[in-house]
């Protein structure tokens, strides 16, 4: 029976993780998960799950009122590029920093910070962001 | 017969050219009270007069309406428009790609000419961003909406199963850009920062002497000096140009507005017939992707739209574009596409901006409609404005922002929001 990726990725972000499929003919991982590897096209994948642990290469933020409104509450909010140590880049929302200008600025000069998973829920849905460690 | 994939069958020309001004349906005097399919149709219609050809000449037309049903409360635009250019019972498709859409349209309908199917074809795109129309009335009778809501229905465009839930930041992907950018050449953000500032002032100067970008009238210093700023650097940095994230700031971003454009495509060997001289349409390459797992500044899915498109044209890029258009809803594309599309070196173009070099009258002109952030953005419509535009160039018809010489090889570059990348290559004829 087919089952939803999409149904599946947030179930599992809502037990703690962030699922992936890794592709039996490349090697790559593609996250967040779909039907077909990214890099080889390839549908021959299982699913796995990554630390979500990496590097956050740059800090940007959003603004306020955000475009969506789910994220009232917490705009404007910090918003990071980020490689995680799978090799895999993603972007999310950053929690525990201020977006001001020299906040910002020191990130930026201070270089690559770790950060790992913070998953946030808001109105209901389970959100992947990151926090610095 | 036809031996190499990527390559047309048969060549395609530009015969004619149709825009109206962009503005606010709302407020710009040129364009009140005017509806989608009136703006569509002002710009068809100018288009075949621009050829001198007549509606019963053309085979088949396409139409870009990107927020047709999320604003404009309709669908089906290909009906909404056939009897008002002239092309009752002819093959209508509506298409979009977001905002690359009538960048992508001159592909498609490339494609249609040069597979023999047709041999005349009219392909434009109407946008009304800043107004819907009021609930179970004709479009004439409209509201404005909020630049919130526009975002809200804009971003029906992103990834709508991870991306945006996940909070996309928009203007944060200029950030990255930039950031990447600097890292990769050793700039402080400061130099990044003026680079946008100078995309910016270019675009405004281009603007001003473009009279169909109804919504820039003064470029930035007289502007700053009206509002007590003899130092132009010091007024981009001040508080009439907000900063909207760690580095991008309001002047740098892309202001909505209406509007229309089209264009008329003919196989090249029956062209010469028509009011005048053909431009070729050489070359074209379109990728699509979801790029939040990009590395920001190696857009991969752009790279391959400009591999493409220079592939088909069999030129290259490094020695042969006299005029270049980046898609610049956010400015960093003028350093950052600009390198990817060969029109500079890499690690150049931040530079030659900061000297002016790339305004109308420098040596590297980029977006001499005034670009998004001085033409306007009207989302399905400007990639056309901005194909018009470099076909008019190439012309000599553009007045005070004509590029002199007059440009033989035009690349224009569009991103569809989602995304999708549309190159084109426009050529003189001898």
């Amino acid at each position: 029976m087919a089952e939803s990726i999409i149904k599946r990725y947030y179930d599992t972000l809502g037990e703690g993780k962030l699922l992936a499929t890794n592709c039996l003919d490349c090697e790559g991982y593609t996250f967040p998960p779909t039907t077909a590897c990214e890099y080889c096209g390839s549908t021959d994948l299982e699913f796995i799950h990554l630390s979500g642990k990496g590097k956050l290469l740059f800090l940007s933020h959003g603004v306020a009122p955000p475009p969506n409104a789910r994220f009232v509450d917490i705009a404007p909010y910090a918003y990071g590029h980020i490689l995680l140590e799978e090799g895999v880049y993603v972007q999310g929302i950053v929690t525990g920093v201020k977006p001001e200008p020299e906040v910002l600025q020191e990130i930026y000069d201070r270089g690559p910070a770790l950060v790992e998973p913070d998953i946030i829920e808001l109105q209901g849905l389970k959100i992947l962001a990151f926090k610095m460690v | 017969m036809h031996k190499r994939k990527g390559t047309l069958a048969r060549g395609v020309s530009i015969i004619g050219v149709g825009c109206t001004p962009f503005g606010n349906v709302l407020e710009s005097p040129e364009l009140k009270d005017m509806t989608e399919r009136e703006l569509f149709s002002w710009a068809a219609l100018e288009a075949m007069e621009d050829a001198g050809i007549e509606a019963s000449e053309i085979d088949a037309f396409y139409i870009a309406h990107c927020m047709d049903e999320v604003l404009s409360h309709q669908f089906a635009a290909y009906a909404m428009v056939a009897d008002w250019i002239g092309m009752r019972n002819k093959p209508g498709v509506h298409f979009e790609t977001a905002c690359s859409s009538t960048n992508t349209g001159l592909s498609l309908a490339a494609m249609a000419v040069a597979s023999g199917v047709y041999d005349i074809v009219l392909m434009g795109g109407v946008e009304i961003t800043g107004s819907h129309p009021q609930e179970k009335m004709p479009a004439h009778m409209r509201e404005a909406i909020s630049p919130g809501e526009l975002w809200y229905r804009t971003n029906y465009g992103a990834d709508q199963a991870y991306w945006y839930p996940g909070g996309l930041s928009v203007s944060s992907l200029c950030d990255f850009t930039c950031m990447a950018y600097a890292k990769k050449y050793g700039l402080s953000l400061e130099q990044v920062e003026e680079a946008l500032n100078c995309a910016s002032i270019s675009n405004r100067r281009n603007g001003v002497r473009n009279p169909l970008a109804l919504l820039t009238q003064q470029e930035f210093p007289e502007e700053a000096r009206e509002r007590g700023y003899s130092d132009l650097k010091e007024y981009m940095r001040s508080k009439y140009n907000p900063k909207m994230g760690t580095i991008m700031r309001l002047f740098n971003a892309a202001s909505p507005v209406d509007g229309a454009s089209a264009i008329i495509v003919c196989a090249s060997d029956l062209a010469q017939k028509f009011r005048k001289q053909p431009v070729d349409y050489i070359g074209f390459g379109g990728a699509t992707a979801i790029p939040y797992h990009e590395f920001e500044a190696q857009w991969e899915v752009e790279k391959s739209a400009f591999a493409q498109a220079y592939n088909m044209a069999r030129i290259n890029p490094y020695k042969e574009i006299d005029y270049m258009h980046v898609h610049d809803c956010m400015v960093n594309t003028h350093f950052v596409s600009t390198e990817i599309g060969g029109y500079f070196r890499p690690g150049e173009a931040w530079r030659a901006i900061i000297e002016g070099r790339t305004s109308f009258d420098g040596d590297k002109p980029i977006s001499t409609t005034g670009g998004r952030t001085s033409m306007g953005h009207a989302w399905a419509a400007s990639a056309g404005a901005e194909i018009v535009e470099a076909v008019r160039q190439m012309r000599g018809e553009c007045d005070n922002r004509q590029i002199k010489p007059f440009p033989r090889v035009s690349v224009i570059q569009n991103y569809g929001h989602g995304i999708h990348v549309n190159v084109s290559v426009l050529k003189s004829q001898e």
